[in-house]
């Protein structure tokens, strides 16, 4: 078994292609990230940048017409990309759990909110626990405990359909499901994106609160700069179906390194700031015909002339403490290479 | 409240009401949404005007009442010192090209089934009856004004990308050369290095052609970059407005304060989220007693559920409607 990067997860040359009528698109092109138990991620990046299906890979929900060509995804020690289905469906939901951005598609529209807790609950035991007669009066303390952490009245609640709920308790019922199994990670796919600012702040403090009681470990989709400078502790950049910079969420926001980085950072509005938005040239490349050598090479202000044939690969920043992890994949820095 | 009438005032908005009838079944009494209620405020020649506050607070309604695409409830508009809201069909035509609106989702605001020339051309012939030849060249014009070429003109919207659309949404607007545009929610759909040219391209056209915006979103960092002055709206109410200097540094009212604070600051800091507006804006039909904010509030006293606040005038300009305004 080669060496795991993080002791939790370990993303390394995943690529994912789709086949289109149009052609292929290769939405992923080697991605490379890694996280230690307890830690949050997150990952950022425009619409069509590949965050969602690094978040679906993990989880193998990539589904026909796409597939994942190569890479390994290491999870404990254990190469998600070949487990089998049954494999899977011990991990799935119970040491990974998944939310989404649209809570109240994500729930089944005919069953009560706290029927479909306790149906999860039964899953995850029914695999736990093969044999054994299940409890279901156990279960359903589980569930009411789980609506009381995420503030909900599991008297109100429990006998709602998913119809009669907002979009903020529809998003607090789905993590009182996904944290039911108290997960070892919990991957969140733009979580708060559909929600008001004042509701997003109340699921960002939940969540907070919740994934440090469970020490869960979060890998958290956004394309919200704010959510992920206030939620993460790690940060990788992604840009047309690569990592293009990682590392700690200091380094990234405060010295940021990619030139995309630093375009998207510029392009951000933000209360108090005087400046004017800078935005990024040019637009986001097609993935069924990606630019050849680095994929930001055509928007770059400091292309080299080896940008358009070569691909650089994620490395270490050298002058930064070991600490930050940051790494950059951008030949700007990798003179000494 | 605002009462000036100077001719630098483009728009007037005094008492603006628009109440939705709802009934449970046919034979049941109505209930009503008051989606805006009592509104009023002006809109100063070649400012940016800015509307904020979360989903259900009526921001959206109120600008469709303005330009009248759905008819007010009470109350009157004037527009250059015309009460638009007693304009029959026929006068009301004169105005609506002086008067556009860019909306949010671009993806459905442009007709499927029409070339970008006939998109934009459509209002060139209906308001100035211009000839095949002089639609073509304004077309033309304009494409290029905002950043798309000549070999557009005969493309149909599913050919662009998001941003793309919108630039044409605001070609289609800026043709007719109006002197007020509603901007609502004009960069939500849109990816923020996106956004950023959006906003810089309306700030410059803004400039350029001497137009007046109101721009309706819940983006406060969106507002503070492209706004003069700022209306905060809950529940249909407008409780808050001044400067832009009056609403993010000498905030008067508690659900301004919080709704500032609620947005994650796009650096990482240690000290966000002290403050969190606990529960969710209630049902616009069965909406609270005294002051509508009150059960979320956490200045609350006794008489905040009982009595509706004034709206007063803390300092000039900034009206806030609420019984203790901060800082006072």
């Amino acid at each position: 078994m080669e060496q795991q990067r993080g002791d939790l997860l370990d993303i390394s040359g995943l690529r994912v292609v789709f086949n289109t009528y149009a052609g292929q698109v290769k939405a992923l092109n080697g991605v490379e990230l890694w996280m230690n138990h307890g830690e949050r991620l997150g990952v950022v990046g425009e619409t069509g940048c590949g965050k969602s299906v690094t978040a679906l890979s993990v989880m193998r929900l990539i589904e026909e017409p796409g597939e994942i060509t190569s890479g390994a995804l290491w999870f404990e020690g254990r190469n998600l990309a070949q487990l089998s289905e049954n494999d899977l469906n011990s991990i799935r939901g119970k040491d990974i759990a998944m939310i989404f951005q649209e809570p109240v598609a994500a729930l089944n529209p005919v069953m009560k909110v706290g029927a479909q807790i306790v149906e999860n609950i039964e899953c995850q035991r029914r695999s736990a626990d093969a044999g054994q007669i299940p409890d279901k009066r156990a279960f359903s303390e589980i569930m009411r405990d789980m609506l009381g952490r995420v503030g909900l009245d599991w008297q109100r609640t429990e006998n709602l359909y998913p119809h009669e709920l907002s979009g903020g308790m529809a998003q607090r019922v789905m993590i009182a499901m996904a944290l039911s199994s108290k997960p070892k990670l919990l991957i969140a796919d733009e979580p708060t994106s559909a929600l008001d600012v004042t509701i997003q702040a109340q699921i960002l403090n939940l969540l907070n609160k919740l994934v440090r009681e469970t020490q869960t470990a979060v890998l958290l989709i956004t394309h919200a700069m704010g959510v992920a400078a206030q939620f993460c502790d790690f940060i990788a950049v992604m840009y047309a179906g690569n990592v293009v910079e990682y590392g700690s969420v200091q380094s990234i926001f405060r010295n940021p390194l990619h030139p995309y980085t630093k375009g998207l950072l510029n392009a951000v509005p933000k209360i108090g700031r005087t400046d004017e938005l800078q935005s990024i040239p040019g637009i986001v490349p097609d993935l069924i015909d990606p630019p050849s050598g680095c994929r930001f090479h055509p928007r770059c202000p400091y292309r080299k002339p080896d940008c358009d044939t070569l691909e650089p690969t994620l490395r270490a920043a050298k002058t930064e403490p070991a600490a930050d992890r940051h790494h950059v994949a951008c030949f700007l820095y990798q003179n000494d290479a | 409240m605002q009462s000036s009438t100077s001719d630098d005032m483009l728009l007037q908005v005094s008492h603006l009401q628009k109440f939705f009838a709802v009934r449970k079944n046919l034979y049941s009494k109505p209930l009503y949404v008051k989606a805006v209620d009592d509104c009023s405020f002006s809109i100063q020649r070649n400012t940016v005007f800015g509307v904020v506050g979360e989903s259900g607070s009526g921001k959206t309604t109120l600008g469709r009442v303005l330009l009248r695409l759905i008819e007010a409830t009470g109350g009157s508009v004037l527009f250059d010192n015309t009460d638009i809201l007693s304009l029959n069909t026929q006068e009301l035509r004169l105005f609506r090209r002086r008067m556009q609106i860019i909306s949010q989702d671009p993806y459905n605001s442009l007709h499927p089934r029409k070339v970008v020339k006939k998109l934009i051309g459509e209002g060139l012939q209906i308001h100035f009856q211009l000839s095949a030849q002089e639609i073509d060249t304004r077309v033309r014009d304009i494409l290029t004004l905002v950043g798309l070429r000549e070999e557009h003109m005969y493309r149909y919207p599913h050919e662009f990308s998001g941003g793309q659309r919108q630039r044409i949404a605001i070609a289609r607007a800026l043709v007719l050369k109006p002197e007020f545009i509603v901007l609502d929610e004009p960069t939500s759909a849109l990816d923020v290095s996106v956004q950023a040219i959006i906003l810089k391209m309306l700030k410059d056209l803004k400039k350029d052609f001497a137009l007046t915006y109101m721009l309706i979103t819940h983006d406060l960092a969106v507002i503070d970059y492209m706004a003069d002055y700022v209306a905060v709206m809950y529940l249909g109410q407008i409780v808050e407005s001044g400067s832009k200097d009056d609403i993010f540094k000498r905030t008067a009212h508690p659900y301004t304060s919080l709704l500032i604070d609620s947005v994650p600051p796009p650096t990482p800091s240690e000290h966000w989220s002290g403050h969190i507006l606990n529960g969710e804006i209630p049902s616009p039909i069965h909406s609270p007693s005294g002051c509508r904010f009150h059960p979320r509030c956490p200045q609350a006293k006794e008489i905040c559920k009982t009595a509706e606040p004034e709206v007063v005038e803390v300092q000039p300009g900034h009206v806030v409607m609420c019984h203790f305004p901060l800082g006072s």
